[in-house]
């Protein structure tokens, strides 16, 4: 809200002190999970309040990289994640542009049913994946996997792209238009540039879906050095226990390229998800 | 820049349309990946799930392929004669409601503290207040199941630390719903918060120049121009939103399985809709004709909510263009 | 001003778009394949990729022989490492190779792949799927490989064999028998004053805790399968062949009233990490647990005990744990049914679960193996709990049970509902699964 007069110190003093306990709320879960990891003993459970480990250790680290084939699973998490991406972003930039720039009999239901279809519970057909990813001898694949993380995430990204690229003035590809290029040139040329946030928005949603997930994941592969980070990991569980250690390493693990890659677009997110909402 | 594009979108913006088969030639070429895509990855499982729903596929005995037969709609009889059925969805309905309602309040709050002029390092801030977002939903769950723990948690720790009382959060009914509510808040609110300071960097400062001229307060610049200016942007993110609320199951199943029990034969106090539906088909029992059917009720259901919620968006959208 | 702003986005889209050549170069050379359904964005890029599959070997694959036997399996840590040893040397002198992958939520994942013929050729996991698997074809019977029920009783013990029999019929090879027992620390406490009944020990915990302090523990409000030993010990068969349970009858009551009552005794949020971390941390006296546990107590430096549970007071007989048989079974649609067949005997041997059992303080399924490694006092413990504990069925209704079961025990914990509804309630909710499976 933008307030005419300076604020008081009293009111910056007060602003600034709940800024920082929301701000407390929101990292101390991954603090925790950073100083649990560091933890030696794979046990979390003590009955006082430790905010650093009494003797911290990477061992918990040393045994998740090196022991496990967490190298080969992070890499395959990677090329789903990338693979997600790519191909969430060429599918659900070209469709958004035809049903932003194109006017054709059905583009309004278009829209709507493709949402619609989205409101099935597919993690209780997890079945139906596999048979259909068996009949074109996909499952167990990496291939496979990234089919069916783009095609969840393409719909949102649709519409969140739609959206975003109604804003952009047609008067630009118009223009370049008239210079000689086809819709598809002024398209890549003037329409794409302009839409950065929301593709880098697109792009990172791309990402998470192939990279968060393990449900699917671990019902459609079964071969160890296919396997994706959070399908390995959950694999450490190991009867009625859980190795807290190693999963606090590995989570941690995990989670710092997504981190990384909020960081690097995080610029772009509140406007690539204020337009095209 | 949020402004400029605002003013521009005022424009149709569709291309200019020449010679109809043409256009209709290249849209469809641009739309085939996503159709392809969303036909087979997407649809492929509705009617497989639809055929499944009107077999009796229920139990190892029936498993097999040959073992089963169509029998049309006894596993609707079974799970729509079901009271618990709607109890779940009732409290499901509750939960959406009271997650959406935190997530804009919060998200609100923050989007404007952090907008307001008196804080400093504003982008550092707003870095470190989107890191729940970026933390997968399953460590999320461990993580807080974890601290949520009523003999070793860390909540527990700090509340006994200050004197105050320190229930057994998953254990008892009504506080692990409350965990769940306060688990998912803080998943979800970076999303609100970030479109919300988008939201907020539409609205022309000068109306608020106006009011406060006007005589008008902090509450009443919030409830006649910050509110209603941000409804474009809020109104189709809580619904879409609420809708995800619906299909949660991730994280609650992890921290909770949906329990706890307190009667036998009653649901859970945090099975929500989907980990209700799991819970029924697939502890070891095989029930796929079952789960089919529920599926296909729950789709319904949402189906009726999104395309409710899209004539609501499409309508704010129309007026606010 | 916009003009401005297009030629610096158009100065960014130049590196954008290698950005996103880069990743789609990275991204076909790495996963080997066109993304499907994706148009090619750079006709260039499409280029014939590399091989599909990681460079890295596939699972665990021991020895090199041409005949390669798939093992889905849940066995870790050092217990699974030295399986993997036995099954290497297998591989070797047999000239076969062994492909072993640890499977998550495995009685899922066989339910998806093995009639799609994508399956293992063995599954190794515990006899209560038996039934259920049979039924739902999903593995197969081993006579026609030469493994039939005399072969079983010569070789391995009585509850052994009886738990791999299924409608008369052998399905598997037994590995090994998990009871649970009670494990006690020394340290805390004497043999000589372990409780013998459970009034005893109801009243010995009143007198021993205080604060941080518990003389029992156990995972007794989260799994069904630790609340058994005092259904069964008060005298409830808890799934019949025909498919109906005694949980809600008057020595259900008792049973009920007893785990009743070990609320009093015991924290309030008690499940296996929090009972595990008691035990461990000297805060407990005695656990209730099973043979997967002790290496881990052993190793942090504990001196523990076994005791066989205690005679539960309502019916004079003792706690009566369930006898899981972990097991090797057949796969449907197995590519190497032959080599699969003989790999399990092998496995069943007595000088290969002989020499597992010294490793992992597991009891051996094969009885001459059982009399070997009988001196071994944590051996013993178990073996002695066995003797006293109920075959795990392997009908499929054991499938109706553990959620009714886990319910029943909740709602008693929680105190919502008294033990007689709560009993009432979870006999009817078997029942319901029950009735689903017939």
């Amino acid at each position: 809200m933008i307030a005419i007069r300076k604020p008081g110190p009293l009111i910056t003093v007060l602003l600034h002190a709940a800024l920082l306990l929301v701000t407390l709320f929101a990292l101390f879960p991954i603090y925790f999970t950073f100083q649990a990891s560091l933890q030696p003993g794979n046990t979390l459970y003590s009955t006082e309040l430790q905010l650093w480990p009494a003797n911290p250790t990477g061992e918990n680290y040393a045994y998740v990289l090196f022991s496990l084939p967490m190298v080969t699973w992070l890499r395959n998490s990677f090329i789903v994640a990338l693979a997600t991406t790519v191909v969430t972003l060429v599918i659900a930039v070209s469709a958004a542009y035809a049903l932003s720039r194109f006017r054709f009999r059905g583009r309004g239901s278009l829209m709507t049913i493709m949402l619609a279809l989205q409101a099935f519970p597919s993690l209780l057909a997890l079945f139906a994946y596999y048979l259909l990813l068996n009949q074109v001898g996909l499952t167990n694949t990496l291939v496979g996997l990234v089919l069916v993380y783009a095609a969840g995430a393409i719909v949102l990204n649709i519409w969140n792209l739609k959206g975003y690229f109604d804003t952009i003035p047609v008067d630009l590809e118009e223009a370049a238009m008239i210079d000689g290029c086809t819709p598809t040139q002024a398209f890549l040329r003037v329409m794409l540039p302009l839409a950065r946030p929301a593709l880098a928005t697109t792009a990172l949603f791309g990402f998470l879906a192939g990279w968060n997930e393990y449900i699917i994941a671990q019902t459609l592969l079964f071969d160890e050095a296919l396997y994706t980070a959070p399908v390995g990991i959950f694999g450490l569980q190991d009867g009625f226990r859980n190795p807290w250690g190693w999963f606090a390493a590995a989570s941690f693990i995990v989670s710092v390229p997504v981190v990384i890659l909020f960081l690097i677009l995080q610029r772009n997110l509140v406007s690539g998800l204020t337009q095209g909402g | 820049m949020a402004q400029t594009r605002a003013d521009l979108g005022a424009r149709p913006a569709a291309l200019p349309q020449r010679r109809d088969n043409q256009t209709r030639l290249t849209a469809a070429a641009y739309l085939a990946p996503a159709l392809c895509a969303i036909a087979i990855v997407n649809v492929f499982p509705i009617l497989y799930s639809l055929y499944m729903s009107l077999t009796n596929r229920n139990g190892p005995r029936r498993f097999p392929v040959g073992q089963f037969e169509l029998t049309g709609f006894e596993n609707y009889a079974r799970l729509l004669s079901q009271p618990t059925f709607y109890i779940v969805f009732l409290k499901s309905v509750a939960f959406a409601l009271v997650c959406v309602a935190l997530f804009f309040v919060f998200g609100l709050a923050l989007a404007l503290l952090l907008e307001h002029p008196a804080i400093r390092g504003r982008a550092i801030w707003r870095t470190l207040l989107i890191l729940p977002w970026a933390v997968p939903t399953w460590v999320t769950a461990l993580v807080w199941k974890f601290m949520f723990n009523g003999q070793f948690g860390t909540i527990n720790h700090v509340l006994r630390g200050v004197g105050l009382p320190a229930p057994d959060w998953l254990t008892v009914p009504f506080t692990a719903w409350v965990a769940i509510v306060i688990v998912n808040l803080w998943m979800s609110y970076p999303f609100f918060m970030l479109i919300l300071i988008g939201g907020l960097g539409t609205i022309p400062g000068d109306l608020y120049e106006a009011a406060s001229l006007d005589g008008a307060g902090f509450w009443r610049q919030l409830f006649s121009i910050t509110i209603p200016l941000l409804r474009p942007v809020a109104v189709p993110a809580l619904i879409l939103s609420a809708i995800a609320q619906f299909q949660m199951f991730n994280t609650v199943y992890l921290m909770t399985r949906g329990g706890p029990f307190a009667r036998v034969g009653e649901s859970g106090s945090t099975e929500l809709l989907l980990v209700w539906g799991y819970n029924q088909g697939f502890q070891g029992s095989m029930m796929y004709g079952l789960t089919s059917a529920f599926s296909i009720v729950v789709f319904l259901i949402l189906l009726a909510m999104t395309l409710g919620a899209t004539r609501l968006t499409n309508a704010t959208r129309g007026a606010y263009e | 001003m916009l003009r401005y702003t297009w030629k610096r986005l158009r100065r960014r889209l130049s590196w954008m778009l290698t950005a996103v050549l880069v990743v789609l170069t990275l991204l076909l050379a790495a996963c080997g394949q066109p993304a499907p359904g994706a148009p090619a964005v750079e006709p260039t890029a499409a280029a014939e990729p590399a091989p599909a599959a990681p460079t890295e070997p596939a699972a665990e694959a021991l020895g090199s022989g041409a005949t390669k036997i798939v093992i889905w399996h849940g066995w870790v840590g050092a217990y699974a490492a030295e399986i993997k040893e036995v099954f290497a040397e297998y591989a070797q002198a047999n000239n076969v190779t062994i492909e072993l992958l640890q499977v998550p939520d495995m009685p899922n994942k066989v339910q998806v792949a093995v009639p799609a013929g994508q399956g293992p050729d063995i599954i190794a996991w515990v006899n209560d799927k038996i039934g259920s698997n049979v039924l739902a074809q999903i593995i197969q019977p081993l006579e026609p490989y030469g493994v039939d029920e005399s072969y079983l009783r010569a070789t391995f013990t009585p509850v052994a064999a009886d738990a791999v029999l299924y409608g008369g019929a052998a399905y598997a090879v037994p590995e090994s028998l998990e009871a649970l027992t009670f494990i006690y620390n020394k340290a805390l406490i004497s043999e000589e004053s372990l409780p013998k009944t459970t009034d005893e020990l109801l009243a010995q915990a009143k007198s021993y805790n205080g604060p941080d302090k518990y003389l029992f523990v156990y995972a007794a409000r989260s799994e069904a399968y630790f609340s058994a030993p005092w259904w069964q010990g008060a005298g409830v068969t808890l799934v019949t062949p025909e498919g109906t349970t005694e949980l809600g009858s008057e020595q259900g009551l008792q049973a009920a009233e007893l785990i009743r009552s070990f609320t009093e005794i015991m924290p309030q949020q008690i499940d296996y990490s929090v009972a595990d971390a008691l035990f461990k941390e000297g805060k407990a006296a005695i656990i209730m647990n099973g043979p997967w546990s002790i290496a881990d107590y052993l190793a942090s430096g504990m001196d523990v005990g076994l005791a066989t549970i205690p005679v539960v007071s309502s019916s004079g007989q003792p706690g009566a744990p369930l006898v899981g048989v972990k097991v090797l079974m057949l796969a449907n649609q197995a590519r190497q049914p032959e080599a699969s067949v003989a790999l399990m005997r092998y496995f069943g041997s007595a000088d290969v679960q002989a020499r597992l059992a010294e490793v992992n303080k597991q009891v051996p399924a094969n009885a001459a193996a059982q009399e070997q490694v009988k001196d071994d006092p944590i051996i013993a413990g178990f073996i002695a709990q066995a003797a006293n504990g109920k075959a795990m069925p392997n009908s499929e209704y054991i499938d109706a049970l553990w959620d009714p079961l886990s319910k029943t025990v909740e709602a008693i914990w929680t105190g919502a509902q008294s033990p007689a509804d709560a009993i009432a309630g979870g006999a009817r909710l078997f029942e319901e699964k029950a009735a689903l499976l017939k």
